[in-house]
């Protein structure tokens, strides 16, 4: 039917909620129909704190972009974060089934199915399994379709969060009569659009870097190996400043996107700056490089503690993409430079996908581009039929089946 | 205003009349305080050190000194214990009524955060009051760095200080005065600059109604001005020296950390502006004190002036503001002003102050969410100030 070439995707940030509805011209690249946006209050470090207030402002951004595409949508993708999604590996393994050995679709379908049997904690459910590698007899093997052996593993990385905040989130678009046809990590949404085919084939780190919440997705050989979430984002920054520099939060913000620097070392150490700009009791002169040693400061151990996360991964051979920053906090100066200090590989902000309309091309949408990306992706396959079982694919029928 | 221009020398010694002034010195930090007043050689109070530490109280120079809690902690110290400090101070209330008797001002001088300040200084707060006299307190917050705990234990103080009447309370955030020292200050420095401060803004306070005073307020407006419950309170001060003293004073006035809060300017109603200069200082420079605090403050509600002439001073400057009362409400201009000229008395009970590193200022937005701990480390907090990094604004 017509209708299924025309897809939604909503992405709910800690400072703001995206809608954008596009239509699937090519594979994996719609046509942005329309998109609305509205300033979320409600959510505090990815984590939703006043459940009615965030679903208003929610579906005040869907319907902003319905009535920009002039039309009503059934289902939407949407993305999800917070600090209660973890990852976790796990290995699927199979004996191979058929007499001559040979690797089938069925074998392949079996070894998915045991990697994704593994129980999770109470509470607990997937919201996106990312194929990493096929192992044949202990052989690495990208595709082993009718290939020969006896023993089919597949390496998996799943994503998981709490069932109840998840429920939440969905609960949102549920309130708005809409289905929702895809659950996406937001940080492999964003890596879909952040990072380009060629790096994440050869290893990269993407860094979401919200208001709230920084994901973080390690890509290699072209699928996530490893993801999760940092309750730090540009909050911290701006309540940094305001702490440090005794100002109004409002006043730290205005600093931070005016002033803001994340290098110091870029800084002329005599500059001065004035902090309120107004000159009055209170405003005085600080010295600009405090400000950005205050941001250095959150910044780097941001960075450090993605590092430790990735653990020996951060190797920077293993790393020949670099990193790349996204998200609405990228845009910071001097960000690219830190970051470049603290992993050892170049870093870069990423850039807008190719041909997008002006109003989208800044990096805190790369979320919601993604979640389009991926979910027309996905929508490709079911009309198609397709067998393609690679990449990332929301399976949640447990929890929607739930959720009825 | 309430300025009452004296000439000095006409004035005649009426001593015997003026209020009493006791300053009480609380504590380790109370005590080095009150050793920097006694050094100042100010005359017109009487000093008392009051401790549990019977070592620290033999180190103090001060004659009138009150041991408290004997039967409490047998003379040692409270051991960052706020309940035996406040122990130690019940027990020997009846000495402080007898130290008290008499007395019209009480100057209360302590480090909150740890055992005998913020436990015994709300005791004494409380017999003060009983006994009617106004009771100032000057209170140095304690270093973040320092740990929730002692942080908790000064907030707690600070609220007993005011439930137990504490007509005004200045706090000195640790932090803020290490902000104005240089990269290499070190947690002594901060000390003693905030030992200093104190030392400055109690002898101010002292000789404001003094009748040597060149330009003197009498007690009962400066009682007006103190008793201010309820309401925010104020404590800033600059000097300056050199050819343009008076003018790179108010610079520094204006530049004092204390003064580093948002919206510094609309929170406080009743303000007393003291100027310390040699004592042939032109007079005129009064009127500029008195017209820049009122532009740089325009939601007072009364403005006080006035003045002490010191020989010692050479050709150095000083500049106070105390604050304390409610500020009016922004208005539009020709209602503010006629708001002006009549003073606002304000009873409210809850009272805050400002410069005071409030809980939420630790974790300030993120005030109200789950912690966000990460190997131990609260995220929401400061990374600077987790790992100690010294920020030099200036």
């Amino acid at each position: 039917m017509g209708a299924s070439r025309i897809i939604g995707a909503v992405d709910i940030g800690t400072s703001k909620a995206v809608a954008v509805i596009g239509e699937v011209v090519a594979p994996g690249r719609p046509e942005i129909l329309g998109f609305g946006e509205s300033s979320i209050s409600g959510i505090r470090k990815g984590e939703i704190i006043d459940l009615a207030t965030v679903s208003n402002c929610v579906h005040a951004a869907i319907s902003a972009a319905e009535t920009k595409a002039k039309l009503h949508l059934t289902d939407m993708c949407l993305s999800q974060s917070g600090t209660h999604i973890g990852g976790m590996e796990s290995t699927g393994s199979v004996n191979v089934a058929s007499a001559d050995n040979r690797v089938s679709q069925n074998d392949m379908r079996r070894a998915a199915q045991d990697a994704k049997s593994k129980e999770l904690p109470g509470g607990r459910v997937y919201i996106n399994h990312a194929i990493n590698a096929y192992r044949l007899d202990g052989q690495a093997v990208g595709n082993p379709l009718g290939m020969e052996g006896r023993r089919l593993e597949v390496d998996y990385w799943h994503i998981y969060g709490d069932e109840s905040k998840i429920r939440d989130r969905i609960s949102i678009l549920t309130a708005y009569n809409l289905n929702t046809s895809e659950l996406i990590f937001s940080g492999i949404a964003a890596g879909g659009i952040a990072a380009t085919e060629t790096e994440r084939r050869m290893g990269v780190l993407v860094l979401d870097i919200g208001a709230g919440t920084t994901e973080y997705v390690y890509y290699r050989n072209g699928y996530p190996c490893l993801t999760g979430v940092i309750p730090v984002g540009g909050d911290h920054l701006t309540n940094d400043l305001a702490y440090g520099l005794r100002i109004g939060n409002r006043s730290a913000e205005k600093l931070k996107i005016n002033l803001g620097s994340a290098f110091p070392d870029a800084i002329n150490k005599d500059d001065k700056v004035w902090i309120l700009g107004d000159k009055n009791v209170g405003d005085r002169q600080i010295r600009h490089e405090a400000i950005a040693q205050i941001i250095a400061a959150r910044a780097g151990e941001l960075f450090e503690m993605v590092k430790a996360e990735l653990g020996n991964r951060a190797d920077p051979e293993l790393m020949p993409g670099g990193v790349v920053l996204t998200g609405g906090s990228s845009k910071l100066d001097g960000l690219d430079l830190l970051a470049g200090r603290v992993f050892g590989v170049s870093a870069r902000r990423s850039e807008p996908p190719p041909g997008i309309c002006p109003e989208l091309a800044k990096p805190e949408y790369s979320v919601v581009l993604g979640l389009l990306k991926l979910g027309s992706a996905e929508k490709e396959k079911i009309a198609d039929d397709a067998a393609a079982k690679k990449g990332v694919r929301g399976l949640f029928s447990r929890l929607l089946g739930g959720n009825k | 205003m309430d300025t009452d221009l004296q000439n000095k020398a006409e004035k005649p010694a009426v001593d015997a009349e003026q209020p009493t002034i006791k300053i009480i010195g609380v504590g380790g930090a109370g005590l080095a305080a009150l050793a920097r007043l006694h050094a100042s050689g100010l005359k017109e109070a009487q000093l008392c050190a009051l401790d549990t530490d019977a070592s620290a109280l033999a180190l103090s120079p001060v004659a009138d000194k009150l041991m408290i809690g004997q039967s409490v902690t047998r003379g040692l110290s409270a051991g960052g214990e706020v309940d035996v400090g406040r122990r130690a101070a019940e027990a020997d209330r009846d000495r402080m009524v007898t130290a008290l008797e008499g007395v019209k001002l009480v100057f209360i001088l302590a480090g909150l955060g740890g055992g005998t300040g913020s436990g015994a200084a709300p005791v004494i707060a409380q017999v003060a009051s009983q006994s009617g006299a106004l009771v100032v307190v000057f209170a140095t917050m304690p270093f973040i760095v320092e740990g929730a705990r002692r942080h908790r234990q000064a907030e707690d103080a600070l609220k007993y200080l005011r439930m137990c009447g504490g007509d005004s309370i200045f706090t000195l955030p640790n932090d803020l005065l290490m902000q104005s020292l240089g990269a290499d200050a070190t947690a002594p420095d901060v000390f003693q600059l905030a030992g200093q401060w104190i030392c400055r803004g109690v002898g101010a306070l002292c000789r404001s109604f003094s009748p040597k005073a060149a330009a003197s307020v009498d007690f009962g407006t400066v009682q007006k001005l103190l008793v201010g419950k309820g309401s925010k309170t104020l404590f800033a001060l600059g000097r300056g020296e050199g050819e343009k003293a008076f003018e790179s004073a108010l610079d520094t006035l204006t530049g004092c950390p204390l003064l580093r809060v948002p919206h510094a300017t609309a929170q406080t109603g009743n303000l007393l502006a003291y100027l310390c200069a040699k004592p042939d200082f032109d007079i005129a420079l009064l009127n500029k004190l008195s017209a820049f605090v009122a532009e740089k403050f325009p939601f007072h509600a009364s403005l006080s002036v006035c003045a002490y002439g010191y020989e010692s001073l050479g050709d150095a400057v000083e500049v106070y503001l105390f604050g304390a009362g409610e500020a009016i409400k922004p208005k539009s201009p020709a209602k503010a002003k006629a708001a002006e000229e009549k003073t606002t008395s304000v009873t409210v009970t809850a009272q805050e102050e400002f410069g005071f590193v409030q809980k939420e200022a630790q974790r300030g937005y993120f005030d109200g969410t789950e912690p966000n701990v990460y190997k131990g480390e609260d995220l929401d907090v400061p990374t600077y100030l987790r790992r100690n990094l010294k920020i030099i604004l200036n």
